[in-house]
């Protein structure tokens, strides 16, 4: 694909090819999902309206996530006292530990986790399929629907993330080594 | 499997908000374990990841059924097994062994008493959705798997409305088949570059749509690409190629190829922002000159994308604002700048239609099951009742919010019509409308209003809303969804699967059958999912969902807008009044922002 020759429109289209690993940068320290997607517009309009100030020698994820921890800092100011699942004091740290994962990384583990999916035991794949679906359906609806426990669900969740994890690990380790 | 504690709880978070306990001793494993914040972030990467796999592959791929089945993982996922279903799993297993012994033997006697061979693999299907088979040599049809390799001379056959399938070459070329669709690989490894005369060559389009994008470089021999009527030549390119039993329509975003007309053998180069079409004639002196036209004569520039917006999206009157929904909220946003300015959140019910008010004071939204939503922009409340009709199988909100028109299921199947008259009740209309309903539409409130229903026989009818009273029918072939009415009732659209996109226009003398409506697109692959007339009743735009918007004048008939969104399919869209802003909806909730130039034929008219 070829990108836009406009700043604007070139630098949207960057932001649009990051827009996962951006996403999931805010909701890891926001913790909060409908704060996150607020979030994360609010950097996507910031970026566009800068998209003159981003020099393209720059690496660009680092240069946006500068913009969300921003947007993320503001929020935890507008939100005074109330509980962080990310501690202050740690979020420099955190930060630093997202930092390890750039496009590539995340390009990579997409292909992995498309090939781990593939594996998944067919129940395993149909609660994995339901809970990622376009409109999310959550534990306690896939319990009904499936006759399940919401424990058991839950269970089920966790293990397939865990394979999935596990798995797509292994790839990304074998393919480093060949 | 031993979990650490910290990582159950990561695990929880993706699902549910952790209580006070569990988010302390979740906030002690990050500030104290480096391995606790790794495995943090890489929890929150496969989670987004997840979502976008997942809803790339929407639909069923039956092939990760049948293959998951054999997997290990399966026990590794569940509970622990007992005593008796480790015997019972040793049976299974004993009992797999032999099945799969005898069928390695009845396999190898096959194999050695056939005297054919497999093709050579031609390339991968990937991203498959809905029904897809793979046809053989001997016409046998095998239900297609993602990730499975397909052969020359094979067929990939995408059945239903929502499927499509994703064929990768060898050189990272593809080849993205659509719905109803079918594409006939070459025979063999010459016939994908090699035009043999009276021999199928290429890539054979037999029916439905097909992108391509193509990574030859120039040096090597081109693809090809044909259908009934036409062959192309294809290099490094992006193109689309429709065929059915009208005409073939080649359509190219970047690059040039060399069209061919099978007829006369006539060529022209097709480059980049043109299509042309090859009708199909037997009578070789009905053939007009081949030529390349331009796409699209209007413009449309992308002015901002608002992510994760919603589903739905509506513009004032005054164009300043924009409102969307998302899941259980309202959001109203700068329509010039993109930012949020208010939204309404915890809604009872995922709102699926809006409509601002024609003051703009406040925006009226529906639910598929007749709840109403009322929310007068001054106030932080909502105002909702529930319209009493419960067997509704399609819903239509006015663009001025003022009626509610409902195609009804019940035993007397009906279109009923809601006046919305004040923010808190509704007032049903005269219910003389006949005929089983399968979609509906509704013009804003006045004495002219009118409301159309698409019926279950393919009959189109337009009615006078005051009183029911039948002014015009059009028969459409088969039953039609969406419909869309002008703001003047001049025109109908309809979009249904055998018939395509139509066009009815009005005649002035009433209740009397109308003459055939007009064909706007009728190639199959590719499903209407919005239409639009603009205010003035000079365009019409249909949301498609192959992720274009396309757009014809209501004069002429000409398509004057190929917009690629970007999106993979489109679910929504609305212009503004003077047409300038175009908004689009993705299926990913994306909402865009388009300024758009209209060529300066449509001032005339």
């Amino acid at each position: 694909m070829t990108l836009p020759t406009s700043p604007e429109l070139r630098v949207q289209a960057l932001f649009l090819q990051h827009a996962s690993l951006v996403q999931g940068f805010i909701y890891g320290l926001v913790g909060d999902r409908a704060a996150a997607d607020d979030l994360f517009q609010e950097t996507f309009v910031a970026v566009a309206q800068n998209a003159n100030d981003y020099d393209q020698s720059r690496d660009f994820l680092a240069w946006v996530r500068g913009i969300a921890r921003n947007k993320v800092l503001e929020f935890w100011r507008r939100r005074g006292s109330s509980p962080r699942l990310v501690p202050e004091e740690i979020l420099e740290e955190m930060i630093a530990v997202a930092e390890q994962y750039d496009l590539a990384d995340w390009q990579a583990r997409r292909a992995a986790l498309a090939r781990c999916l593939e594996q998944l035991a067919p129940r395993a794949r149909q609660i994995v399929e339901l809970r990622y679906a376009e409109i999310p359906v959550w534990p306690a609806a896939i319990a009904k629907q499936l006759g399940w426990t919401v424990n058991a669900v839950n269970v089920a969740l966790t293990r397939a993330r865990s394979f999935l994890q596990d798995c797509t690990a292994r790839t990304l380790r074998h393919r480093g080594e060949t | 499997m031993k979990h650490e504690p910290y990582e159950l709880l990561i695990d929880s978070s993706l699902d549910r908000e952790l209580n006070e306990a569990e988010q302390a001793e979740l906030q002690e494993a990050l500030r104290e374990s480096p391995a606790a914040r790794q495995r943090y972030w890489e929890s929150l990467i496969q989670d987004g990841l997840l979502r976008e796999l997942l809803r790339e592959t929407r639909g069923k791929d039956l092939a990760l059924v049948e293959r998951s089945a054999h997997q290990e993982s399966d026990t590794d996922l569940f509970a622990k097994p007992t005593a008796t279903a480790r015997l019972s799993k040793a049976l299974k297993h004993s009992l797999v062994y032999a099945v799969v012994a005898a069928s390695v033997l009845i396999a190898i006697l096959v194999w050695s008493n056939s005297t054919t061979t497999l093709a050579a693999p031609l390339g991968k299907l990937q991203s498959l959705s809905g029904q897809v088979s793979v046809r053989d040599a001997n016409g046998k049809l095998t239900p297609a798997v993602s990730g499975s390799i397909v052969r020359y001379g094979q067929a990939i056959l995408v059945e239903s409305p929502d499927s499509s399938a994703e064929l990768q070459l060898d050189d990272g070329s593809t080849l993205l088949v659509e719905a109803d669709s079918v594409l006939v690989l070459p025979a063999n490894p010459a016939a994908v570059t090699q035009y043999m005369e009276h021999t199928r060559s290429g890539f054979y389009l037999e029916r439905g749509g097909l992108s391509v994008q193509a990574n030859l470089p120039s040096s090597q021999k081109p693809l090809l690409l044909a259908t009934a009527q036409a062959l192309v030549k294809v290099f490094g390119t992006e193109l689309r190629l429709y065929t059915d039993a009208r005409e073939s329509r080649l359509e190219l975003n970047e690059g040039s190829v060399q069209l061919y007309r099978q007829a006369d053998q006539q060529e022209i180069v097709v480059s980049a922002g043109e299509y042309a079409t090859i009708p199909a004639t037997l009578v070789s002196q009905d053939l007009q000159p081949l030529e390349a036209k331009s796409l699209s004569l209007a413009k449309c520039e992308l002015r901002h994308t608002l992510l994760r917006a919603g589903r739905a999206a509506r513009l004032s009157w005054d164009t300043q604002t924009l409102a969307t929904v998302r899941g259980r909220e309202l959001r109203l946003w700068d329509t010039l700048t993109g930012e949020l300015k208010k939204k309404l959140t915890n809604l009872e019910n995922t709102p699926e239609q809006l409509a601002f008010r024609s003051d703009d004071e406040s925006i009226v939204a529906i639910t598929q099951r007749g709840q109403v939503l009322t929310w007068p922009l001054h106030q932080d409340q909502p105002i909702l009742y529930q319209l009493p009709e419960d067997s509704v199988r399609m819903a239509y909100l006015a663009v001025d919010g003022s009626t509610v028109a409902q195609a009804l299921t019940s035993k007397s199947a009906r279109l009923q019509l809601w006046s919305l008259t004040g923010s808190s009740q509704a007032q049903a209309r005269p219910q003389s409308f006949a005929g089983k309903p399968w979609s509906v539409a509704v013009t804003a409130a006045g004495s002219a209003q009118t409301a159309a229903a698409a019926l279950w026989n393919g009959e189109i009818h337009l009615y006078a809303a005051q009183n029911g009273e039948q002014l015009e029918f059009w028969r459409s072939g088969t039953a039609a969804r969406p419909i869309e009415i002008s703001r003047q009732s001049r025109f109908v659209a309809a979009y249904s699967h055998e018939a395509g996109l139509m066009l009815y226009k009005r005649k002035p003398t009433a209740a009397t059958e109308s003459t055939e409506g007009q064909s706007l697109w009728s190639h199959l692959g590719t499903r209407v999912h919005s239409l639009k007339f603009s205010r003035d009743e000079k365009l019409l735009l249909a949301a498609f969902d192959d992720g274009l918007v396309r757009a014809w004048s209501t004069h002429t008939g000409e398509m004057l807008l190929v917009l690629q969104t970007g999106d993979p399919r489109v679910i929504d869209l609305d212009l503004s009044g003077d047409s300038k802003i175009l908004i689009t909806v993705g299926h990913n909730d994306s909402v865009k922002v388009w300024q758009c130039a209209w060529p300066e034929l449509l001032e005339g008219i």
